[in-house]
């Protein structure tokens, strides 16, 4: 069959269009940490930043007028100590939730649990952070008989519930990827359904549920607006649940307003802005690991 | 999985087994486990029940066909979110419109194009870490790409761009799989009759595709809408004044109110705002969200009973 | 003993930095950085042990606004108009109003507004402090605006 010249040549025209296309995402990916960077590279090698001080020190004073200090040890603290709450509640749930769904329900009930469970994930952050700053509040100083609602607890519960449907979705696909053959084997061996799930099931789904915690630490870590009205907003580092902390990411969207654009507290947190970048990339990184060792060993 | 492993019936039980107290003992577990794994599965169910419920309840006094179309006045203190709500449908609008044709052509590539190479998986490698970037480094994305260095300023534009670039990871996730769930069998004939691949794609592949694709870019609908972050800096201010009811009052270049932004504003910068007002913004932010989700929902159940194959 | 405070972002947290605290101190760390001056009168309306700065327009009746004397030892005044237009009310700052060069056309007639009985009463209505006519009482205001 002869095709027309033109024919072939939009062809291949529509072709490098569609690579082109295709290869956007690495584009985009090596382009946010490129601008990221570059915003903040400037400070990062001059002299007034040390990456030691960065790290280690809670004092974190970027518009002293006198002794200006960059010590982000505190804004670290506050995200790890809100994640670390979160995945405490949302782990054990998430994944409960999501066996409860695989194995244990009828498909009416899956069917409405995993509407529930996507509408849950669609509310958006400001809703949530909403929800901290009014409902959260007021029960934690009822239940707790605290001072003050904004906390690391009132923020930990509500990325809990932010990252719960992530867990508990890629939770269900890591169980249900395992073979029915292993649950007929166990079943035929007299197990009853919680043996097999706990014996068989969990040890054979370890990994893609692992993968599963590991996406909802990568939420968790970079939310911004509910931590930002929820917690508290204070540099300190946390003695407990109920003290209020601040995190990277509420840092850089309290104070980018009002920094003018090239300042050192711009770049400041541009360089905040990097390290959130590098945290989610390796998180990412180590979830798409883990899934593809099971897909190399199976 | 079997319904008949699935659903023991009792007889079934009682013809395996003869209860012993062993079986008893596992039996009473069994219950015990499925009591605590349905409770858990039940806590997800009831904050979204309670929230929707709590936030609807305070909101009653200021939820009205007005509250939509009016512009705040008295500094934000009473009147609607109009110019809020305006600002966010143009933000979706256009934001979507620059992703998705980008997103379904990534998607096209890598389901029909790319061979099973290392290249490929860090295409997909680059989709899923796209996917994981922090809302807050999206926006610094945007403001040092956008803003900045291209000189756009902070506009509707830059936000728009900024929210595109957000939602492009799952919209080629969705249009992978909507592609990837046309059978082989249709690529097939279509090579079978001469056709060149791009042909295949344009005229059997997408056509039937439509629909989940339509799907995914329905669900980012409410993603964008909901999101704060990126458009804080990039684009979305305080307060602008446009007229109740006008639909063109936005240009490309122009700052604009956001929902998302002006529930932010209104529940932590305005002082002695009535009690209802942000509970209504709030409501009219997460009854949007929800709608649109619900139709998505709907129309995949509805394309799930129409499906030929 | 829970410490209210704005975030960096904020003119108010400034001011008060530098009014209060002294040129080049800063905030001790710790101190809960909220977002608006509202919610500083909110949170420490709701708390008890609680203490913030926030702007005198946004005080509920549920606050205590407490009375400030220049020098230890010294009368202690209330922050409201009055002591505020005499000076007598130690942290007062005023709020400037840009323009790019000489106003002109409807730039002036703003500003015209602004400085007009119907403006101040517009500013007075939402809680803040009128200017003050009178050359010598803004001299008074001037001097008290700044530290001593």
């Amino acid at each position: 069959m002869r095709r027309r010249r033109w024919e072939l040549i939009s062809e291949s025209l529509v072709e490098w269009l569609i690579r082109l296309c295709g290869v956007s995402a690495i584009v985009f990916v090596f382009g946010i940490f490129y601008f990221v960077f570059r915003e903040g590279a400037g400070l990062l090698w001059s002299g007034r930043f040390s990456v030691v001080q960065f790290l280690t020190s809670i004092e974190w004073y970027p518009t002293s007028q006198s002794h200006v200090r960059y010590g982000a040890l505190a804004l670290i603290a506050g995200s790890f100590s809100v994640t670390l709450l979160a995945m405490a509640i949302a782990v054990p749930f998430g994944v409960g939730a999501a066996i409860y769904v695989s194995e244990f329900s009828g498909p009416r009930a899956k069917e409405t649990l995993k509407v529930v469970i996507e509408l849950l994930a669609a509310i958006p952050s400001v809703v949530w952070g909403f929800i901290g700053l009014t409902v959260m509040n007021s029960l934690i100083i009822k239940l707790f008989n605290a001072p003050i609602g904004l906390n690391a607890l009132n923020g930990g519960v509500i990325l809990a519930l932010m990252s719960a449907p992530i867990i508990v979705s890629i939770g269900e696909g890591a169980l249900k990827a395992v073979p029915d053959s292993y649950r007929e084997a166990a079943l035929a061996l007299g197990a009853t359904r919680w043996q097999m799930v706990r014996r068989v099931l969990l040890p054979a789904a370890r990994n893609g549920l692992l993968a599963a915690a590991l996406l909802g630490v990568g939420r968790a870590v970079g939310e911004t607006m509910a931590v930002l009205m929820a917690t508290g907003h204070s540099i300190r580092i946390p003695t407990g649940p109920l003290d209020p902390v601040r995190t990277l990411t509420a840092t850089i969207a309290a104070e980018l307003g009002e920094a003018p654009v090239g300042s050192d507290h711009y770049q400041v947190l541009f360089i905040i802005g990097i390290l959130l970048f590098l945290i989610a990339f390796v998180v990412n990184l180590s979830a798409d690991l883990i899934v593809r060792g099971i897909r190399g060993k199976a | 999985m079997s319904a008949a492993i699935q659903n023991p019936t009792p007889t079934a039980i009682a013809a395996r087994f003869t209860k012993t107290d062993f079986t008893r003992k596992n039996e009473r577990r069994e219950r015990a486990a499925r009591l605590v794994f349905a409770t858990m599965a039940l806590l997800m169910i009831l904050p979204l029940a309670l929230i929707v419920g709590y936030l609807f309840i305070h909101a009653l006094p200021v939820l009205s066909f007005d509250f939509l179309f009016k512009v705040p006045v008295r500094e934000m203190r009473a009147g609607g979110v109009w110019p809020a709500l305006l600002g966010t449908i143009y933000l979706v609008l256009i934001s979507l419109a620059a992703a998705t044709p980008v997103g379904v052509l990534a998607a096209v590539y890598l389901n029909e194009y790319a061979r099973e190479n290392w290249f490929t998986r860090v295409v997909n490698l680059a989709v899923v870490n796209l996917a994981g970037v922090p809302s807050i480094v999206h926006a610094l994305f945007g403001l040092g790409a956008f803003v900045v260095f291209a000189g756009i300023g902070r506009s509707i534009l830059a936000a728009s761009l900024t929210l595109a670039i957000m939602t492009l990871p799952v919209i080629i996730a969705s249009a992978k799989e909507a592609l990837a769930a046309v059978p082989r069998s249709f690529r097939e004939a279509c090579w079978n009759v001469g056709a060149t691949r791009w042909q295949t794609i344009r005229h059997v592949v997408l056509p039937n595709s439509v629909s989940g694709i339509l799907n995914g870019v329905i669900l980012q609908v409410s993603r964008t809408a909901g999101e704060t972050a990126p458009v804080m800096f990039t684009g979305a201010v305080f307060y602008k004044a446009i007229k109740e009811g006008d639909v063109f009052a936005y240009g490309l270049f122009d700052q604009c109110m956001a929902l998302s932004m002006h529930l932010f504003t209104v529940s932590t910068q305005v002082a002695d705002v009535p009690e209802a007002l942000p509970y209504g913004t709030a409501v009219v932010l997460l009854g949007t969200v929800l709608a649109v989700n619900a139709l998505a929902i709907a129309f995949r159940v509805y394309l799930r009973s129409r499906k030929k194959w | 003993m829970i410490l209210v405070s704005r975030q960096s972002n904020s003119g108010t947290y400034h001011y008060f930095r530098e009014a209060i605290l002294g040129k080049g101190v800063d905030f001790k760390l710790g101190t809960l950085d909220l977002h608006g001056s509202k919610e500083v009168v909110e949170l420490v309306s709701r708390t008890p042990c609680a203490i913030g700065y926030s702007g005198m327009g946004y005080a509920t009746p549920n606050v205590k606004m407490l009375g400030v004397a220049r020098k230890p030892g010294e009368n202690a005044f209330s922050p409201n108009v009055e002591n505020t237009q005499t000076g007598k009310y130690p942290i007062a700052r005023p709020l400037y109003m840009y323009t790019r060069g000489e106003p002109k056309d409807s730039v002036k007639k703003y500003l015209r507004w602004v400085q007009s009985e119907a403006g101040q009463a517009i500013v007075r209505a939402t809680g803040y402090v009128p200017i003050v006519r009178e050359t010598g009482l803004r001299a008074a205001v001037e001097q008290g605006a700044n530290r001593p």
